[in-house]
């Protein structure tokens, strides 16, 4: 897949205080990245297998508990957009790993929309 | 009724403070030290006393005397590191008793843990979370960048932060208590963690989170800050905390963070889904009936107003959706029956009112404040 129709799309809610510019959808081309950047994310995705994730991932089913935080990532590619909501704790590590990774990528001072 | 909780079997509280019943049990006559040791009575009984009109006077015969052991804290930290993985136990790097072990975070951590536990056990007679002693444990380095704290029903945890917005979230002691103080909150209460019973829940962890640090730093009413996490902020970010209970909405104002979105009024609370219902957005209001009530009243904020707060949430009328209204009555019933009719009473009716939030002798209302939903 060609890297410049690849959008990823980041908002989180919840956790210890309430950050209106974190929850806003921050999003971000591939292409706008640096290579490396760009293609570390690429792999995020394909060894999280992020494209057959189901929509909720993680989370337990406990009712107790404060300051907890989700996350909504969505990839765009084309016409096709896969959106999977990451309830913490996220177990997965490569799960995490990406997640690290499109924070990162998504929050530069200046980048994301 | 009065016990709908099935615990605190032998959970301490008084209206004494735990250090001169140390001393009565201590050094007293044996006349004394008997009576001591009734007033440190449990939850249970102590409350219907207060329920049935006493006060201090635990003279009934009913009420369960406890070991003289029950007098000491039981203070008993353990601190993991979690080398930032998400999955635990992690491993144990300082437990009771022991020295630093040199890991700046897991420090913070048992030395955060240890104001919060003296903190509830000096200043309330309460022992830890549950009352009875329960052991604490913290999680420390908890993932990569981690940006968050939290409580998850039996630890806190906390990150690192990413180091570009936030800085380690042990950095600010007020943060560590309030993680505590939600332990505190859902051992006491059923409030929902959401919309306002959540706001509750989260206003009473950053009371508890400012007075640890005021106590700590010996800062009366007018000398604190009443920020909560005063320091975690990193440096290039716009904004001084997370929150303001003095002043709420003007924490931060950041290109990134966005900007502080907390009301101090009824008339500019906020409606809606995120956040379970805005519990982190509009516990501004009620965090700010406190601090008014703290400053009108003056002196250290923990002995009238936080005393008064602590006996709110342990109001046995405290139900899963209690709302703002609900709670400023209790909180202004919990005066009467600490302080009788007075200054503190006073003071907390003009402080819920500043707020928009308006208590009398029979009832409590809200103002209608353009598209305010009040009981929301
Ligand atoms: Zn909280």
């Amino acid at each position: 897949m060609s890297r410049d129709s690849v959008r990823i799309q980041l908002s989180q809610e919840g956790g210890l205080a309430a950050f209106p510019g974190l929850a806003r959808p921050r999003s971000v081309e591939l292409s706008e990245l640096p290579a490396e950047q760009a293609e570390a994310i690429e792999h995020g995705l394909r060894d999280a297998r992020f494209r057959e994730l189901p929509a909720v991932v993680g989370g337990g089913s406990a009712s107790k508990g404060a300051d907890q935080r989700r996350y909504t990532l969505t990839v765009e590619e084309g016409t096709r957009r896969h959106s999977v909501e990451l309830v913490e704790p996220v177990e997965d590590p490569r799960l995490r790993e990406l997640l690290s990774l499109v924070k990162r990528a998504t929050r530069r001072r200046g980048g994301g929309h | 009724m009065l016990t709908r909780r099935r615990r605190h079997v032998h959970s301490i509280h008084c209206i004494l403070p735990p250090y001169l019943l140390r001393s009565i049990a201590e050094n007293g006559t044996p006349q004394q030290r008997v009576k001591a040791l009734r007033t440190v009575s449990t939850d249970s009984t102590f409350r219907a006393l207060r329920f049935a009109g006493g006060r201090v006077a635990a003279s009934s015969s009913s009420v369960r005397r406890l070991p003289a052991m029950m007098v000491e804290s039981q203070r008993q930290r353990s601190i993991y590191d979690l080398k930032g993985e998400e999955a635990f136990p992690g491993t144990l790097v300082r437990s009771e008793g022991q020295g630093p072990c040199g890991d700046l975070a897991a420090d913070e951590a048992f030395d955060g843990l240890g104001a919060t536990y003296d903190f509830f056990w000096e200043v309330m007679g309460r022992n830890s979370i549950d009352g009875d002693g329960m052991p604490l444990q913290a999680y420390v380095h908890y993932g990569r960048d981690y940006d968050n704290a939290f409580w998850d029903g039996r630890r806190m945890v906390f990150g690192d932060g990413d180091g570009e917005l936030f800085n380690r979230f042990t950095i600010a002691l007020d943060v560590i208590a309030h993680e505590l103080a939600h332990g505190v909150t859902e051992d006491e209460g059923p409030l929902w963690y959401f919309q306002q019973a959540g706001a509750l829940n989260e206003s009473m962890s950053d009371v508890f989170g400012s007075l640890v640090k005021q106590r700590l730093l010996g800062h009366t009413a007018d000398q604190a800050d009443w920020l909560i996490g005063a320091g975690l902020l990193a440096d290039e970010v716009e904004g001084q905390a997370l929150r303001s209970m003095k002043e709420p909405g003007t924490a931060f104002d950041d290109d990134v963070l966005g900007k502080d979105p907390q009301p101090g009024h009824m008339r500019d609370y906020v409606t809606t889904w995120e956040d379970n219902g805005g519990v982190h957005i509009n516990s501004g209001i009620p965090n700010r009936a406190f601090c008014m009530t703290a400053t009108r009243l003056g002196g250290s904020a923990w002995e009238r107003a936080g005393r008064i707060w602590y006996e709110a949430v342990r109001d046995p009328r405290i139900m899963p959706d209690t709302n703002f209204s609900d709670f400023a009555r209790i909180t202004v019933m919990s005066a009467t029956r600490l302080y009788g009719p007075g200054e503190e009473e006073a003071a907390v009716k003009e402080a819920w009112e500043e707020v928009g939030i308006r208590v009398s002798r029979d009832r409590v209302s809200v103002p209608q404040w353009g598209s305010v939903q009040p009981g929301a």
